[in-house]
């Protein structure tokens, strides 16, 4: 299987701080991978690095076997990788509807499209329709986004990135702040949302963790600690010792 | 949490959007009664054709304002160069006409908003590498580079009396708009087709992509979205507007002052009545528009003071008001309903009272200064050093501060407006 | 030729330079730490100007150099505590707004106390003539004057940020405002006193430039934009950058009016094949263009970095 993302030596400093150490991860095609790890270990840091956020100081990122280090946000999501804030951040005053075609229409192709409204693209309506109806929020699919309850917010957010056919999708603590039943429901939505798509997912919930991931990569000051299946890594002492420590 | 009170926070979507036959009907059909019931009465003032005629232009640049301002967040203090060049670009083109070439005058509004557009295709592409504070920063140089530029070669731009033109040069279809009443007609024309296009543009999916640049730029850039090609992109639409209302100036007065038109002085006041007028609304730069021609004309003769009521007004409306004349009034049958009629009249009538106190203190004191003619209340002068008169407004302001407040309940429960 | 024209500019230029860079120091750390940006700042520098030429009838040149920073610093903290306090939570465009109001009250409250035209507000005889010549060409005590104010603002300055407790306080309050007020600073009254302090600088810069060149209404407009050019050139946030920036606005404003080479000198020099221009660039000299050099320089530095050239903040 070819890997779909690929991190080698992947460094960041800021200033005299090193937040990234030398990251090696390989995720492959269509494998979800859970990325878990004491606080300050630099889960957010690696996100920022890869999806453009920030410029990595040393090492590579390969999408699909092409560098995207340095490349602007915009680019790296044209090239097919998303993702999702951990806090969550949403326009305020675009509809839920909104949020789906705007999603929608940052990778398709034309301008003219922008100069109808949006409900008048006929090939995006069936998609942003079913997504609202997994989402569920019927009428409040209208409301200003503020407006909607915290959970639906976030469930707004990750539906937002994957719109757009993205091949890779970094979700960043999506089940934050939410309850049991919401994380459930969340968790479901995402593994059916993410069928044949390569997930890279930052979390804190196990249970989340375990439902989702095909393989987990344990990150702990800057680097990786352990990366394999969830039982191994659970059974691992250096990743207990980690944990402990932190 | 709903973001109260930050600029151009509403996108609302109103009953008729979508339904364009709707919407013109609703606009047209007004503004064609009013001007027919208006007539006799502007048939008769000149005073009331020009004034109308400015407002009507005047929308239209504090609409493109606000495309800029309402819609994408971004504050411009150069909205002045875009005026100006749609100014310039229309008296050349009359120049032209004049002088044999094909130019039918009401093309000419077009012609300045194209020139104003090309000016703006390389200055947006400087100006748009920026966002939020240091864009305002960019946009006020470039408006003093161009002001000073115009000052600097007098041969161009005729230096501080400015070029003319003469917009008479020619009939087409009957008129040949050396009448004020037929310039009128054509500044509500372009007024009413501009809005039209503005309004359209907000609910097209453009209009929904610079709202999301406004509230979240990097979230749209994660998106695919180029935010800085955007912000282009509303620069040059709202230059293209610009430069129509501009040239409808042009054409008003048949003069235009580059070096005046396009600086600083010109754009602050556009922001400052856009922002008053409102710009969460899409009509409330056409409050705005009202107000500057009012408060240019009727105020600066009543009041020397006048340069400090607008600044007072602005700074108030950024403290207290932020969505502007046009939020206030939205707001206004919430507001009844939830406070009750009498709090209402007495947060009102305390305003009312306080402000009218505040003017007539101000007044004194410019009064005290020597500026200004004897001020007069019921045909009797009254002196500014005299203590009867300030003790008067001092006790008039008290009155409708204490009338303000009892516009508040009481908090009895630790809870109330 | 040369040597009698360039020393004198660069002289001067060094002491606009260093006026600029007083004016814009303030304008940049109220930026750096409030995140808005002080449209009202020229305006306090006027203020500054005309409350130094009101005291200084009173209480003489020197104290009313001292007092009116003073006064100016007051009211801004006045101004930060009533206004701009209120308006931190809905984003920095809002303070900027506030503050363009506010621009515009003082241009006119001044005008109505002191009349719109120019005031004399001059120099103490002491400062009247020449500091010091320097190859033959005359530094007169006026420049000497803005130099060394500036240079003792520059020092206190960077004095109070790296070495004081206050100006560690504000250093961390600007990076983790949250967590400096948990550990019991009052972030608000940092705040303000940041303000008035970006205030009384731009108050002293008036004090000391209202003398030295002219008060006037107009001389807020007149240095405004060019202090907003500075901090853009320099980088929004950084103190160092508006230093460059400054001396480098001063020093190429200076220079071109001391250099009258006409464009078309400029451009046959550079190696352009150019037999004639149109007769317009024949007599637009260097000198005529200086009031535009520095929004050129802007547009120049913008079109190559973005952020300025030591910019920081977006």
């Amino acid at each position: 299987m070819t890997a779909a993302l690929e991190l080698r030596g992947l460094c960041k400093r800021f200033g005299p701080t090193s937040i990234l150490q030398g990251v090696d991860l390989t995720v492959l095609h269509g494998e979800c991978v859970a990325v878990i790890g004491p606080n300050g270990a630099g889960k957010s840091t690696l996100f920022d690095t890869v999806t453009g956020r920030t410029r990595p100081t040393g090492g590579e990122v390969l999408l699909h076997g092409r560098s995207i280090a340095g490349l602007s946000p915009q680019r790296i999501r044209r090239r097919g990788l998303s993702r999702s804030f951990q806090i969550t951040r949403l326009f305020d005053t675009l509809d839920a509807r909104d949020h789906l075609h705007c999603a929608l229409a940052g990778t398709a192709g034309g301008w003219l499209q922008w100069l109808r409204p949006f409900d008048r693209v006929a090939r995006r309506a069936a998609v942003v329709s079913s997504l609202l109806d997994d989402l569920g929020l019927g009428r409040r699919a209208r409301l200003p986004a503020a407006s909607l309850s915290y959970a639906e917010q976030r469930l707004l957010e990750i539906a937002v990135a994957f719109c757009g056919s993205p091949t890779v999708v970094l979700l960043d603590e999506p089940t934050a702040g939410m309850s049991q039943d919401e994380s459930r429901r969340c968790t479901a939505l995402i593994r059916r949302w993410a069928a044949g798509r390569t997930l890279l997912v930052v979390e804190h919930d196990m249970e989340v963790v375990f439902g989702l991931a095909d393989r987990v990569a344990v990150l702990a000051q800057g680097r990786v600690l352990a990366f394999d299946t969830p039982q191994a890594v659970r059974a691992d002492a250096a990743v207990q010792a980690a944990y402990a420590g932190a | 949490m709903t973001p109260a009170g930050r600029v151009g926070d509403a996108s609302a979507r109103p009953a008729w959007s979508g339904r364009p036959a709707l919407w013109v009907s609703l606009s047209v059909l007004p503004t064609v009664a009013a001007c027919w019931a208006l007539q006799p009465w502007l048939a008769g003032s000149s005073l009331a054709v020009s004034l109308l005629t400015q407002m009507a232009w005047l929308a239209i640049v504090l609409l493109a304002n606000n495309l800029l301002l309402g819609q994408c967040g971004l504050l411009s203090f150069g909205h002045a160069l875009q005026v100006g060049a749609g100014a310039l670009g229309a008296v050349l083109a009359m120049r032209w006409g004049a002088s044999g070439g094909s130019m039918p005058l009401p093309v000419v509004p077009l012609v300045g908003g194209l020139a104003a557009l090309l000016l703006a295709v390389p200055l947006g592409f400087v100006a748009t590498r920026s966002a939020g504070t240091a864009f305002a920063m960019v946009t006020l140089a470039l408006g003093e580079l161009a002001a000073g530029f115009a000052l600097m070669v007098p041969e161009w731009f005729g230096g501080e009396a400015g070029i003319t033109a003469d917009r008479a040069y020619g009939r087409w279809w009957g008129l040949d708009f050396a009448s004020p009443m037929q310039v009128c007609a054509l500044a509500v024309v372009y007024a009413l087709a501009s809005a039209w296009c503005l309004y359209a543009l907000r609910t097209t999916g453009l209009g929904r992509l610079f709202n999301a640049v406004r509230d979240q730029p990097e979230r749209a850039a994660f998106l695919g979205h180029d935010p800085r090609r955007l912000r282009w992109a509303a620069y040059g639409i709202a230059a293209f507007f610009a430069g129509i209302g501009g040239a409808l100036g042009a054409v008003q007065f048949e003069i235009v002052a580059t070096a005046d038109a396009v600086g600083l002085a010109r754009s602050g006041s556009y922001l400052l009545f856009t922002y008053l007028g409102g710009s969460a609304h899409f009509l409330g730069p056409v409050l705005g528009s009202v107000a500057m021609v009012l408060a240019g004309t009727l105020l600066a003769r009543w009041s020397l003071a006048w340069p400090l009521y607008l600044g007072l007004a602005f700074l108030l409306t950024v403290m207290f008001a932020p969505r502007g004349v046009a939020g206030m009034l939205a707001a206004t049958p919430r507001a009844w309903r939830t406070l009750g009629g009498v709090r209402w009249l007495a947060r009102v009538g305390g305003a009312l009272l306080g402000g009218c106190a505040s003017v007539a203190m101000i007044e004194l004191a410019y009064r005290l200064r020597g500026d200004g003619g004897p001020l007069l209340l019921a045909g009797q002068a009254i002196s500014p050093s005299s203590f009867g008169a300030w003790a008067g407004a001092a006790a008039l302001l008290l009155a409708g501060a204490l009338l303000f407040a009892s516009g508040f309940r009481r908090p009895v429960d630790g809870a109330g407006p | 030729m040369t040597s009698t024209l360039i020393v004198p500019a660069l002289l001067n230029g060094l002491a606009y330079g260093l006026l600029l860079f007083m004016l814009s120091a303030g304008l940049t750390l109220v930026f750096s730490l409030l995140g808005v940006l002080n449209f009202a700042h020229a305006s306090f520098y006027m203020l500054g100007a005309y409350l130094a030429y009101a005291l200084g009838d009173a209480i003489g040149f020197w104290a009313a150099l001292v007092a009116a920073p003073l006064a100016v610093g007051v009211l801004g903290a006045v101004f930060e505590r009533v206004c701009l306090r209120r308006l931190h939570a809905r984003g920095p465009i809002a303070g900027l707004l506030a503050t363009f109001g506010l621009s515009w009250l003082l241009v006119e409250a001044v005008g109505w106390f002191w009349g719109r035209s120019t005031v004399p507000y001059g120099l103490p005889e002491v400062l009247r003539g020449t500091a010091f010549t320097l190859y033959g060409a005359p530094f007169a005590a006026s420049r000497a004057l803005v130099v060394t104010v500036s240079a003792a603002m520059l020092a206190a300055l960077w004095l109070l940020l790296r070495r004081s407790q206050v100006g560690l306080i504000v250093r961390a309050a600007l990076t983790h405002p949250q967590m400096v007020q948990a550990l019991g600073h009052d972030v608000p009254r940092v705040f303000t006193a940041v303000f008035a302090a970006g205030a009384a600088l731009a108050g002293l810069a008036g004090a000391v430039g209202g003398a030295v060149y002219v008060t006037e209404p107009g001389m807020a407009a007149a240095v405004g934009s060019i202090v907003f050019v500075v901090v853009v050139v320099g980088g929004m946030g950084s103190l160092a950058g508006a230093f460059i920036a400054s001396l480098a606005i001063g020093l190429l404003q200076n220079l071109a009016v001391a250099l009258d080479v006409s464009l078309l000198a400029v451009l046959q020099a550079v190696g352009l094949p150019i037999a004639a221009l149109p007769d317009i660039a024949g007599r637009f000299g260097l000198a005529q263009a200086a009031p535009l050099l520095p929004y050129l320089l802007m547009v120049a530095v913008l079109v190559m970095r973005p952020r300025g050239l030591m910019g920081t903040r977006e």
